[in-house]
């Protein structure tokens, strides 16, 4: 029995989905190199305990980055497996 | 015939009693010259048997009115001529003498002999001490005769060995006898060849031919006044009644008895206020009896102090006493002793003492001294007052007579029994030779893999062997180098032996084993046989012996069998060094059984076919027969780090605090592992009310931390562990962790002067909007919903910032420290409550 319309479009987005999904994973890594080198002792230090707040609000941002990346990542890939759903 | 036998035996003992009872101070005498005589030139000897010759002197009386000789250093002498096998039969050197002396003033400070003899002599010293003389060697007596009286003098040789001197009836001093004192009495006095002569008064010269009792010597000496003979309790005597009977005989020689009383004293010379007055008058003899009651457990010495009126003048009044106390023990009385008079060494033996206790009196604290060691010993008590104290040892290594005694406590008094002896016969193991030729035991050998028989050769072998308990033992030593097919041992005495040995065994191609074994053998030879494995058949295992905290044991006693020919035999045994490390020669084609066995550890018992050349072995400490809750009051402990996750390459503080509030600590302490079991680190301490002990460790690249914790108390061990995994840090990347951390830090350092309430005051916020967002955005309005999504973000601040921080709570403080993460299980029964609510509406 051949699967339906809404059935083939579902399928088409869940996998246009995870093939995003994986296409963003793939950036964690560089992601990672990037932040490791932004906290490094040379840059932000975020290791010290004496650097300023400023240097210290900023390597929260910096901490959050990865989190929220993958956040929105599984966001958009939900959002956009879910409206094809609905 | 019978009838007539026991009559002649019967009145033999009458006579032999009643001459023992009659028996006084003039047996033995064989010259006594008292010089009633009074003139002339010869000194009659009073029973007629030798007079003497006198030269020179002149007669006088005494104190006392009676005749005396008077010597004025002026080559006086009174000859004997006695000669010692014609009146005197003395070869065995006892014997004594008795004079009266009043010694002059001195006219020479020489020495002057008052009795002369062939090889030795009596004589004063230059400080007027009397001393036996024997031209070698002089042994002068602590006295020095005083100048001007008269005295009593008695000298008194005991087997030639001692000679003592007795002044007045009393006992004054003892010195070394002189060899020739066998020879006799063929004395002459104041007869010199050396012309020193005595000056002064002499009379009443008597020579028996033994030594005199203390009694005879005080009955000798006294010729006035009141004679005191004590009679019961006898002297050196054990009474077991609070009231006794004290019996003495006064005879009154020159006094009238007006009076007699009996005194009683501890034995220590401490006073006792115990005495008793005798009813007796008269001028004849009479008994004094007096009872004596109050009378408890303890060493006591008696007397009788007597006292009378001169018979033919009322007004001199004087007392007198025995001249020795009588003592005697109030205690239990022996009624039987019972011991084996022969054994052997290291055998086990039986001693008891049946005792009747001094009345109302329980014995306590008995022993048995057995060639100076106390032991132990039971009282039981059998009837009424009477007890068996009984005790059992294994008898020492000392050959010969021994010498043992009991000793126990009545009240506060300790009672103990004379000494008795018991006779230990040697025994010996050993390799069986021409005198000992039983065998017990023999060993032969065989070749493990083919069981065919072999020579072997036994490298070393140690038996400790014994016939009792094992208490005491004797070792015997044995090894050659030569090989031979057996070895058959022998032992001395025909009784049950117990061997403790280890052998040490081995053969060209045959790598050495040990057998160590404790068994029973009697005369019936036991067969033994020692398997040997080949080079080529066997491999050398090493067991390493652990406890369950991972530190090697020492002393571990292991052995290994196998199953041969259908019958478990010990191929190998042995004890673990200081490394925990023990090792065996085995198959590894065949199942072995190994057995680990240690003072204070679980016996354990494995069986493996041994293919590695390690293997590790952990043992359990014994705890069956300690209560382990008994050694948990007021105790309270915590460790440190709180999270069971930790990072690895990362330093953290491990921490053991202990707080004892019920006993006093021995030790307490910790020891770090890793997962393999390696010892990281250890530390510990010995307060007694407990404290913390810490050690900081970098996890490094562990997999896994172990905290075997303990602590000690009256030597029992109590240990407990807890483990923590070590996350690699590398995988972490930087997530949500790295967040919070760094937010946790950055406000413990006051950014932008936050601290921890402002820090949940942000996150109350970030919650707030977050859920207002939502709500916002997505158009949900349902409490259920809402709840819920406040729950998943205050589970993410809370429990997940607790798991990423490795803390006990999060990021939002809780308010109740006995509820870990209570904001997320409050807002858990929230959102459930409000999800019901909208269910059932």
């Amino acid at each position: 029995m051949a699967m339906n319309r809404k059935g083939q479009v579902f399928l088409v987005g869940l996998m246009l989905g995870i093939a995003a999904f994986m296409c963003a994973m793939v950036f964690i890594d560089p992601l990672a190199d990037v932040i490791t080198e932004s906290r490094a002792v040379g840059q932000l230090d975020c290791s010290n305990a004496s650097i300023s707040d400023g240097q210290k609000s900023t390597c929260l941002l910096v901490d959050l980055t990865l989190p929220i990346f993958i956040a929105v990542c599984i966001g958009l890939a939900g959002a956009y497996v879910t409206a094809k759903f609905i | 015939m019978k009838k007539w036998i026991l009559i002649t035996i019967f009145t033999s003992l009458v006579f032999l009693s009643l001459a023992f009872v009659l028996a006084d101070y003039r047996d033995g005498i064989q010259l006594e010259y008292l010089m009633y005589d009074g003139g002339g030139t010869a000194v009659d000897e009073t029973n007629g048997k030798l007079n003497a010759t006198s030269h020179n002197i002149d007669w006088v009386t005494d104190e006392k009115g009676d005749p005396a000789i008077w010597f004025d250093a002026q080559g006086d002498s009174v000859e004997t001529n006695a000669e010692a096998t014609d009146f005197v039969n003395i070869s065995d050197g006892n014997w004594t003498i008795g004079f009266r002396m009043n010694a002059s003033s001195r006219v020479a400070t020489d020495t002057m002999r008052l009795l002369d003899h062939t090889d030795w002599w009596i004589q004063t010293s230059p400080t007027q001490q009397i001393m036996i003389g024997s031209g070698i060697t002089n042994y002068p007596f602590n006295y020095s005769t005083p100048e001007n009286e008269w005295h009593t003098y008695n000298i008194i040789s005991l087997q030639g060995l001692n000679v003592s001197l007795w002044v007045d009836g009393v006992y004054n001093d003892t010195v070394p006898g002189i060899a020739s004192f066998g020879n006799g009495i063929n004395a002459s006095l104041n007869w010199s060849e050396q012309g020193s002569w005595f000056s002064g008064e002499t009379n009443n010269w008597v020579f028996w031919n033994r030594e005199l009792t203390s009694n005879e010597i005080y009955t000798w000496n006294l010729t006035s006044g009141i004679r005191v003979n004590l009679n019961t309790p006898i002297d050196a005597s054990v009474v077991s009644l609070p009231e006794i009977e004290f019996n003495a005989t006064l005879t009154a020689i020159t006094y009238n008895i007006t009076n007699a009383t009996t005194y009683l004293w501890y034995l220590n010379s401490t006073p006792l206020n115990l005495t008793a007055f005798s009813d007796v008058t008269g001028d004849t003899n009479n008994n004094s009896v007096v009872n004596i009651s109050g009378i408890k457990p303890e060493d006591y010495e008696w007397n009788v102090y007597t006292c009378g009126v001169k018979n033919d003048d009322a007004a001199i009044h004087n007392c007198w006493l025995a001249p020795l106390n009588f003592s005697f023990g109030a205690g239990a009385r022996i009624n039987e002793e019972n011991h084996s008079e022969t054994t052997y060494e290291t055998a086990n033996e039986s001693f008891q003492i049946n005792i009747t206790s001094f009345e109302g009196y329980t014995p306590t604290n008995a022993y048995l001294w057995y060639n100076g060691t106390e032991h132990s010993a039971t009282i039981t008590n059998t009837a009424a007052d009477n007890y068996t104290i009984q005790a059992r040892i294994d008898t020492p290594i000392t050959l010969g007579s021994n010498i043992f005694y009991y000793k126990w406590d009545l009240g506060d008094y300790t009672q103990q029994t004379n000494n008795y002896t018991q006779t230990l016969n040697p025994i010996y193991f050993t390799l069986c030779n021409a005198t000992w030729n039983t065998p017990f035991v023999n060993f032969s050998f065989e070749d493990e893999e083919t069981t065919l028989a072999m020579n072997g050769t036994i490298a070393a072998s140690t038996w400790d062997y014994w016939l009792g308990n094992g208490n005491v033992n004797k070792t015997y030593t044995y090894s050659t180098t030569e090989n031979y097919t057996n070895y058959s041992f022998c032992f001395s005495a025909n009784e049950t032996l117990t061997l403790d040995y280890s052998i040490q065994y081995s053969f060209v191609g045959y790598p050495q084993r040990k057998k160590e074994l404790q068994t029973q053998y009697t005369n019936v030879t036991t067969h033994t046989t020692l398997y040997l494995l080949s080079s080529s058949d066997g491999i050398y295992v090493t067991f390493q012996v652990l406890s369950a905290s991972g530190n090697p044991l020492d002393g571990i006693f292991a052995n290994a069998t196998r199953e041969i020919g259908g019958s478990t035999e010990i191929v190998g045994a042995g004890t673990t060094g200081g490394d925990g490390g023990v090792t065996f020669w085995v198959n590894p084609d065949y199942e072995h059984t190994f057995t680990f066995d240690g003072e204070g550890y679980d016996i354990l018992i494995t069986t493996i076919t041994p293919t590695q050349s390690t293997y590790s072995i952990y043992l359990n400490s014994v705890s069956g027969d300690t209560d382990i809750s008994e050694y948990t009051q007021g105790i309270n402990y915590w460790i440190t780090p709180i999270p069971s996750v930790l990072n690895n390459n990362t330093a953290y503080l491990f921490n053991f605090s202990i707080t004892s509030t019920y006993y006093d600590l021995d030790s307490f302490g910790f020891v770090l592992l890793n997962g393999s079991g390696t010892t990281l680190a250890t530390n510990s301490s010995t307060s007694g009310t407990g404290g913390a002990v810490t050690y900081t460790l970098n996890t490094g690249l562990n997999e896994s931390i172990v905290m075997n914790y303990y602590y000690v108390i009256d030597g029992n061990y109590t240990n407990y562990s807890v483990q923590w995994y070590v996350a690699n840090i590398e995988e972490y990347g930087f997530g949500l962790k790295t967040f919070f951390i760094d937010l946790v830090t950055y406000t413990n350092d006051g950014i932008f002067g936050l601290n921890e309430f402002s820090r949940t005051l942000i996150i109350f916020f970030i919650i707030f909007l977050m859920v207002g967002g939502m709500c916002y955005i997505s158009g949900i309005y349902s409490p259920a919903a809402i709840a819920w999504e406040v729950f998943a973000l205050t589970a993410l601040f809370d429990y997940g910032a607790a798991i990423a921080l490795g803390t006990t709570n999060g990021l939002i403080p809780t308010p109740i420290n006995a509820i870990a993460h209570f904001p997320t299980i409050f807002m858990l029964f929230i959102a459930i409550g409000f999800t019901i609510r909208e269910a059932l509406r």
